[in-house]
């Protein structure tokens, strides 16, 4: 997936317009907990995978849904910000580690992470799209 | 994974295995270097091993594959072989060569960081229209 | 590695070099002294270098090699003799033993190591710039 393709799968994160139905399995979704009344009111439906190439993550017995999406994009980037850490860690005690190796993997884990707060933005603002809609 | 295909391209990888293989070298080049007059000493130069798979792995990359970077053999440098004789203490190293060997690999290196960073500057506007 | 590759073999050049223009420095002061410390005449020093491989945990996987002053030990070839019958040191036909220094020999020698301690300055200066190229990738 190289960047303009990621681009094109944030555009696509959008909330079908005749109902949403919110269920994070994973950490929270920002903005809170969706009322209880609110929930009632809509039609149950799936929100739709994010057509990206190289999406293959999901619960084993069913569709990618976006919680278990996140989800794993948060362990990721958690583990790639981990390995960097620990190779800057090893140039710093003069260990075998290449300087350029360390750089990389910084840059990697600090891309991935901006790459998960873009996408949360999105979701956010797609969110609040549909609580500003009237009903 | 999903967002680690941001990073799985061509471009990087052959950008990253010449960093690789230019630090390797520049061990070998200042090992050289500093053995100038140690009697003996023969040069040395990136292992064979690794040299090899480094040239395959570019060729693959130039045709747009990508390869696995984990596959690389171990980086090393060792015993390289020599045009010329040795002198007559046996020393093989001939510091023009090194020299020159040394200003060409640092700018391979030098050119390399400088592409990676762009690349990535490249990729953090795509995710957020800045930087 | 360190964050500059190969500063441990330069390093140890700069040190071994240094040594080598010490001796050649003592040498030339020395060349015509006929009584040391110890009353004998003096004789020419030199340096041996030796490689030595880096060590397996500083360098990791990467054998470099370093350099070392093995030895300075004294040159074993013939004292010349010189006639100076004024000498105090005068053997019975005036012919006075002299360190075996040849200056010229002396000056090359010091050229050599001179050039060799700036061709490693110029190492441990490109590889510098190289680690500060490689900063640029994170910003």
């Amino acid at each position: 997936m190289n960047p303009l393709d990621a681009l094109s799968a944030l555009t696509q994160v959008q909330l079908p317009a005749t109902g949403v139905n919110f269920q994070p399995t994973g950490p929270t979704i920002p903005g809170g907990a969706i009322s209880e009344s609110f929930q009632s009111q809509l039609q149950p439906m799936e929100i739709p995978p994010i057509a990206a190439p190289t999406v293959s993550v999901g619960a084993p017995d069913g569709p990618a849904t976006w919680g278990h999406m996140v989800q794993q994009m948060v362990m990721e980037v958690n583990s790639k910000q981990q390995t960097a850490a620990q190779k800057v860690s090893d140039v710093l005690q003069g260990g075998p580690t290449p300087v350029h190796e360390a750089m990389v993997a910084t840059e990697e884990a600090s891309l991935s992470f901006e790459f998960l707060a873009e996408m949360r933005n999105k979701v956010v603002d797609a969110y609040q799209q549909v609580m500003q809609m009237q009903v | 994974m999903p967002s680690d295909g941001l990073f799985i391209s061509p471009t990087l990888q052959s950008l990253r295995l010449t960093m690789d293989e230019a630090a390797l070298r520049q061990q070998a080049i200042s090992s050289n270097i500093a053995n100038v007059n140690t009697p003996g000493y023969q040069r040395m130069d990136v292992s064979p091993a690794f040299q090899n798979a480094y040239s395959e792995a570019l060729s693959h990359l130039s045709e747009g594959e990508t390869v696995d970077l984990d596959d690389m053999p171990e980086q090393t440098i060792s015993t390289a072989a020599v045009q010329g004789p040795a002198r007559p203490d046996g020393n093989t190293v001939q510091i023009e060569q090194e020299m020159v060997g040394m200003a060409q690999n640092s700018a391979r290196y030098e050119f390399a960081a400088q592409m990676l960073a762009s690349n990535y500057h490249g990729i953090k506007y795509a995710i957020s229209g800045q930087g | 590695m360190g964050m500059i590759p190969g500063i441990d073999a330069s390093s140890s050049a700069l040190e071994a070099e240094r040594t080598r223009l010490d001796v050649i420095a003592g040498n030339l002061a020395n060349a015509q002294n006929t009584s040391d410390a110890s009353g004998q005449v003096y004789r020419r020093k030199m340096v041996v270098f030796e490689s030595r491989l880096n060590d397996a945990i500083e360098g990791g996987a990467n054998a470099g090699s370093q350099v070392q002053v093995a030895r300075v030990m004294d040159d074993p070839s013939p004292l010349p003799k010189v006639y100076m019958p004024g000498n105090p040191k005068a053997d019975a036909k005036g012919m006075v033993q002299m360190p075996n220094v040849d200056p010229l020999n002396e000056m090359v020698d010091m050229m050599t190591a001179s050039r060799s301690y700036q061709a490693n300055l110029q190492v441990v200066s490109t590889g510098r710039s190289m680690f500060e190229q490689s900063l640029k990738i994170a910003e």
